[in-house]
């Protein structure tokens, strides 16, 4: 056994010998894990799921207003509603011939808190998530006739639905808004999860949102004029307007000029917004908090290192007979430092394995939460390397910092002699 | 065995001092020593009142302490004039330590604490393997003749009686047959019943293993079965300094 791993077992075995102390030093040292490793979860996953539930999308074109409302109305459904396009602008850029796709999208109605999303077929054949991931029908088929729904499978999940299911939209999302109880939807299909928000979401087509508002003025039912579901079928259903078009394009390379021209058409004034553009714009809004909460991590690990520092020079005091034992049998003072200093490293390196366990644990009782409530997608991953990069920062702080108290070991083993023992 | 048991006569001295001077900045006295020998085998009792400087005298020769001027060799090797991590070795080479009490670590078990001289210097281990196989070997073998109980390996030290815990200090002193056993005092924590019977074992053992012994102690009434007996004033001088404060009018 070399002189290192044997030092290296007398820590251990020292440190299980005050185990009761120093499980508080590792408890403190593992909340600095879960909020550090947390934080860094939560950035890079809310993140890279922004990134993922749009990154096939070209543009985005809606009303003239900000980018960031937009996308994050149009393609996550949070935030305030953005100014509709006219459905003949739509169609005049789905023509243009740059343009390889288009998905339009119409929002505004809700049911049980989720968001339905009024859109065409093409959403089934265009849209895409993680690169190149198609959302696919998991039971049923998509939508065809008016009153059918598509939804989506968390929506199904929570709200326990399955094919040929009756429900009701409500207009608007307010719990005290009013309903759509003369025209029931039927459930049709059921999607694949996919980890965007379209799980959370119910898919309707154009029409069928077009027939549901056809006897409404103004946000509300006309009084004493309805149009039944019958009669609302063979009516024309064109969509006078819709939320957002998202954009394909045949050539990636021409969204800048593409970008450019729409937003310089004369006529309806639109913004056309490249997704990742508008999503780095939006980290740079919330980087500020972020930094905030950054700081106070690193303060919060601070402390629990200098909550080490105190309880290992604390522990010294009645220690000095101990290590002068081990003087007196032929260990250095070199030896005493080392073993003070792998002390504290197994302490941090404890700490930091039960704040990862616990965080995982975390997430995986609030991830859940994080997504009913917010639509976040946070979950259960083999730790990144920044992960494991910030995870190894505190273990190598810790190791720093219990140095303080194994150079106070070392002096005193040279000091002491051993009158310590005697 | 690989390294053989010399006779006592062709062996270098156990302990050798000469012309020393301890005067440590700081310290509340200034020891001085002409010349002070231990052949090797030998056992010698060291007495003089507390405090009168022997325990300084051994962390001398232990090499813990540094002298301001003279010599000192232990088993024919210089401790002075060495820098600390080479004394740190040659103390765990060539001298098993026994303190009054609190010799154990306490997180240890009663094997683990015998075996630390061997686990951290590999010539102490080597001797142990070359005489009894193992060092595991080595120290049951010392345990048995100690006549400890297997029964209290399993315990943890600290709930050992004051007595067994001595006995475990010397086995592990006498661990890889050390040339040289410093003792401060190690009876007396013990009852006066006990005080004989350590004693007899620990000096059976030194002979056994070859190795010469330094006991200090105050009481005079142990010092029968050794070879020697030392007054600690004969040998050496210690003078008090005086404390820098201690007349005003001075």
């Amino acid at each position: 056994m070399s002189r290192l791993a044997y030092l290296a077992s007398l820590a251990l075995k020292s440190a299980w010998n005050r185990r009761l102390t120093l499980t508080f030093i590792a408890l403190s040292v593992a909340i600095s894990a879960i909020l550090l490793v947390g934080l860094e979860r939560l950035r890079g996953q809310i993140r890279a799921g922004f990134v993922q539930a749009i990154s096939g999308t070209d543009l985005v074109v809606g009303a003239r207003g900000s980018q960031i409302q937009l996308i994050i109305y149009a393609v996550f459904h949070l935030g305030g509603a953005t100014n509709n396009i006219g459905w003949d602008t739509a169609q005049e850029i789905a023509a243009l011939p740059e343009v390889a796709w288009t998905i339009p999208i119409s929002l505004g109605d809700s049911h049980r808190g989720y968001t339905v999303v009024a859109t065409s077929v093409d959403f089934f054949e265009f849209f895409r998530y993680r690169r190149d991931q198609k959302v696919a029908i998991s039971t049923g088929r998509v939508f065809d006739d008016i009153f059918e729904v598509v939804v989506g499978s968390e929506v199904a999940r929570k709200l326990n639905l399955s094919l040929a299911d009756s429900l009701v939209l409500k207009h608007g999302t307010a719990s005290a808004a009013p309903e759509h109880s003369d025209k029931p939807f039927t459930v049709v299909g059921v999607l694949e999860p996919t980890g965007s928000p379209v799980d959370r979401s119910l898919l309707i087509s154009l029409r069928s949102m077009e027939a549901i508002h056809i006897d409404w003025r103004g946000g509300a039912p006309v009084p004493g004029f309805s149009i039944g579901p019958d009669r609302a079928r063979l009516m024309k259903l064109e969509p006078k307007a819709i939320t957002a078009l998202m954009v394909g394009l045949k050539n990636r390379r021409q969204v800048f000029s593409l970008q450019r021209s729409i937003n310089n058409r004369p006529g309806e004034a639109l913004t056309a917004v490249m997704p990742g553009v508008a999503l780095d714009q939006l980290w740079r809004l919330v980087g500020g908090g972020e930094k905030v909460l950054w700081a106070v991590s690193a303060l919060v690990t601070v402390t629990g290192l200098m909550g080490l520092i105190a309880a290992v020079l604390a522990g010294l005091g009645e220690r000095r007979r101990e290590l002068a034992v081990l003087r007196s049998v032929g260990a250095r003072p070199m030896d005493i430092l080392i073993l003070l200093a792998l002390e504290s490293l197994l302490l941090t390196a404890i700490g930091v394995i039960i704040g990862l366990l616990t965080l995982a644990a975390l997430i995986y009782v609030l991830g859940p939460i994080l997504a009913d409530l917010y639509g976040l997608n946070v979950y259960l991953s083999a730790p990144t390397a920044r992960e494991m990069l910030l995870s190894g920062a505190i273990i190598a702080a810790g190791f720093l910092a219990g140095l303080i108290p194994a150079f106070r070991a070392y002096r005193l083993s040279v000091g002491d002699g051993l009158n310590a023992t005697i | 065995m690989t390294e053989d048991l010399p006779s006592v006569n062709n062996r270098p001295q156990a302990v050798s001092i000469a012309n020393l001077v301890f005067d440590r900045p700081g310290s509340s006295f200034k020891l001085s020593l002409g010349s002070f020998h231990i052949s090797a085998g030998e056992k010698i009792f060291l007495y003089g009142p507390s405090g009168c400087g022997k325990s300084t005298l051994l962390a001398l020769i232990a090499g813990i302490l540094s002298p301001e001027k003279g010599a000192i060799e232990v088993d024919g090797k210089f401790m002075t004039g060495l820098g600390g991590p080479a004394r740190d070795r040659l103390r765990g080479e060539k001298i098993g330590l026994i303190f009054q009490q609190f010799n154990l670590v306490p997180y240890l078990g009663v094997i683990d604490n015998i075996l630390l001289p061997c686990r951290l210097n590999p010539l102490r281990r080597a001797r142990a393997e070359a005489s009894d196989g193992s060092i595991q070997k080595a120290a049951d073998r010392l345990l048995d003749r100690l006549g400890l109980d297997k029964s209290l390996l399993g315990r943890p030290v600290t709930e050992l009686s004051v007595g067994q815990q001595q006995r475990v200090a010397a086995a592990r002193a006498l661990m890889g047959r050390p040339p040289l056993l410093l003792a401060d005092e190690p009876t007396s924590a013990l009852d006066s019943d006990l005080r004989a019977d350590f004693l007899d074992l620990l000096s059976r053992e030194c002979t056994l293993s070859g190795s010469s012994l330094l006991f200090v102690s105050h009481d005079r009434s142990l010092a029968e079965d050794f070879d020697r007996r030392v007054a600690f004033s004969d040998f050496s001088e210690v003078s008090l300094k005086k404390p820098p404060k201690e007349d005003p009018h001075e």
